[in-house]
């Protein structure tokens, strides 16, 4: 099985790695088919395109600006090709490979962070499935003295730069305003449209606190309170809840967490 | 529920088709396509509009599956985390058999996304087995394996494309996925007589037929793109294929280039016309 091993492993070598001459040689070697230096070259240039083809269908935005992903997803297959067996998953694969020294020299300083943007679009998508998001819907009630349950289908992002704001068709000399900002990204429950809500600072850090599921309602705004030092004030609270009652509106905030299970004052 | 029977001819289920699809099946326009495949990987870990699109699709048609990545032929150890998953969308969708390919797509943790040869001899027909073996254990139904398209044949290459899938099926005890479209491509790209290597096979064990379009690349040379019109020789043998197999459910597969669903649906129309002048399914022979 060693050759085996070592088959494969050249074959992904040769479709992955910048120089792939010596892999192409070593699968070669012996072989009788006097095509098959040729085909190999088809094997490579197929799966590149295909995977180039699938990153940039997600990072649109991002190609437009970089004017060519090529150099970049080359670079990135010959140091850290991707490993799921999802292909979806490229995007958040690449993600983790882009750091500023792969960018061009010349790319915009909110060029990361309209990568990272793109991509946790993407997630908010397809989130869902496996955290059981459609029983989660069914419950409805609002209790602050319990935690609450937030769709899985969304994300709260800090931003730099106001790339959520850039249209469709930018390019790389779009003017992009600097903040900061907080966003919620969610997945609209009737279109599964992904949406973009800009959220105040003090509301970011609450929304922050609740996500994480673990203390109840009350717990986490104090804990944000702490945090971000704000005070809770009754304007606070109103603005609260009427951010509560848009995001339940909007199908982000489903409703307590059942009481089975918790115990108030359990913030493990 | 009972699995779904699936019978007839059938079409992959795209997600440029989806919409189309559902409006023309409530105007009971589409009635020759009577059962989609889908690639599970699409469906898994993923809400949204996709399992919302599955699920409006599975109270229409019966469903079967067809995976892209279990690297059956693979070297690093069956992806436990993948088959979980794969286990719990199969039961789910209580579809009759789930499908994967002949081939590795994964190696030293690198993903390539695509469906690798391997050098066809005992040796990893051996390997094969086993692993499909495993594999099957983790599955709540039947597992087919779908003979692959190649562009060339590995150094240490014994066998013939029949005489390979004989051994893995015979020694893993699994069912057959026949893609007649692969083996024409294949026949044609390396100088075989399809039939010659169809009638090696163990056509017995096939639950299902996938046929597609291919490209030529070179006059002597044709790519596997599942994205052109299936071909008159392609046709040719699917009939060929199913006089010997009988009856079994034929799925047209396209991916790439979508036409008008009325040019899709022509051609499932003409492969229904062969389907339904085919012989009762043969029954298995004893091993």
């Amino acid at each position: 099985m060693t050759d085996l091993a070592e088959y494969q492993r050249a074959f992904l070598e040769l479709l992955f790695k910048k120089d792939f001459e010596k892999q192409l040689a070593v699968l070669c070697e012996g072989s009788t088919d006097a095509r098959a230096e040729r085909r190999f070259r088809v094997y490579r240039r197929m799966a590149r395109h295909r995977l180039t083809d699938v990153v940039e269908g997600c990072f649109p935005r991002l190609a437009a600006v970089l004017g060519d992903l090529e150099p970049i997803v080359e670079r990135w297959f010959d140091e850290s090709p991707p490993r799921s067996p999802y292909l979806r998953d490229v995007a958040a694969e690449l993600l983790r490979f882009l750091r500023p020294d792969v960018l061009p020299a010349t790319a915009p300083p909110w060029v990361l962070e309209l990568a990272r943007h793109e991509q946790a679009m993407l997630e908010v998508e397809y989130a869902g499935q496996e955290s059981g998001a459609d029983d989660v819907r069914e419950i409805g009630e609002l209790d602050f003295n319990r935690p609450a349950v937030l769709t899985p289908a969304h994300k709260i992002l800090r931003a730099r730069y106001a790339v959520h704001r850039l249209p469709d068709d930018l390019d790389r000399d779009a003017v992009v305003e600097e903040g900061p900002f907080a966003l919620c990204l969610y997945r609209d429950p009737a279109s599964h449209e992904v949406r973009v809500l800009e959220l105040s600072p003090v509301a970011a850090a609450i929304l922050e606190e609740v996500a994480r599921g673990d203390a109840t309602v009350v717990e986490a705004v104090r804990a944000a309170a702490a945090r971000e030092r704000f005070e809770i004030d009754g304007a606070l609270v109103g603005s609260f809840a009427e951010l509560v009652s848009d995001l339940a509106d909007r199908g982000v905030w489903l409703g307590a967490k059942p009481v089975e299970g918790f115990v108030v004052g359990d913030t493990r | 529920m009972s699995p779904p029977h699936i019978a007839g001819v059938g079409l992959g289920l795209r997600y440029p088709l989806v919409d189309e699809l559902l409006e023309r099946h409530a105007a009971g326009a589409v009635p020759a396509i009577r059962w989609l495949e889908v690639h599970p990987e699409n469906y898994m870990r993923r809400g949204g509009r996709w399992p919302d699109n599955l699920r409006k699709c599975r109270e229409r048609w019966p469903i079967a599956t067809h995976g892209l990545a279990m690297s059956l032929g693979g070297v690093d150890p069956l992806d436990a985390n993948y088959l979980r998953t794969l286990d719990r969308f199969l039961r789910e969708l209580e579809t009759p058999w789930h499908s994967d390919h002949l081939c590795f797509s994964t190696a030293h943790g690198a993903a390539s996304h695509d469906l690798l040869p391997m050098p066809w001899n005992e040796e990893t027909a051996a390997h094969f087995a086993a692993r499909i073996r495993k594999a099957q254990d983790q599955l709540p139904c039947e597992l087919a394996v779908e003979n692959i398209s190649y562009y060339l044949k590995p150094r240490g290459s014994t066998l013939d494309d029949g005489e390979f899938v004989d051994a893995v099926v015979s020694q893993s005890g699994c069912k057959l996925m026949l893609d007649v479209n692969n083996v024409y491509v294949n026949a044609r790209n390396h100088g075989h007589d399809p039939r010659v290597v169809l009638a090696k096979m163990p056509l017995d064990r096939v639950v299902q037929i996938h046929v597609a379009g291919h490209y030529y690349e070179e006059p002597d040379f044709i790519i596997d793109t599942h994205a052109e019109p299936l071909c008159d020789d392609v046709y040719e043998l699917l009939a060929w294929t199913l006089e010997r197999t009988g009856r079994v459910p034929v799925l047209l597969e396209r991916d790439d280039d979508f036409p008008a669903l009325d040019e899709l649906y022509a051609e499932v129309e003409r492969l229904d016309r062969i389907w339904r002048s085919a012989p009762e399914k043969r029954p298995e022979r004893e091993r």
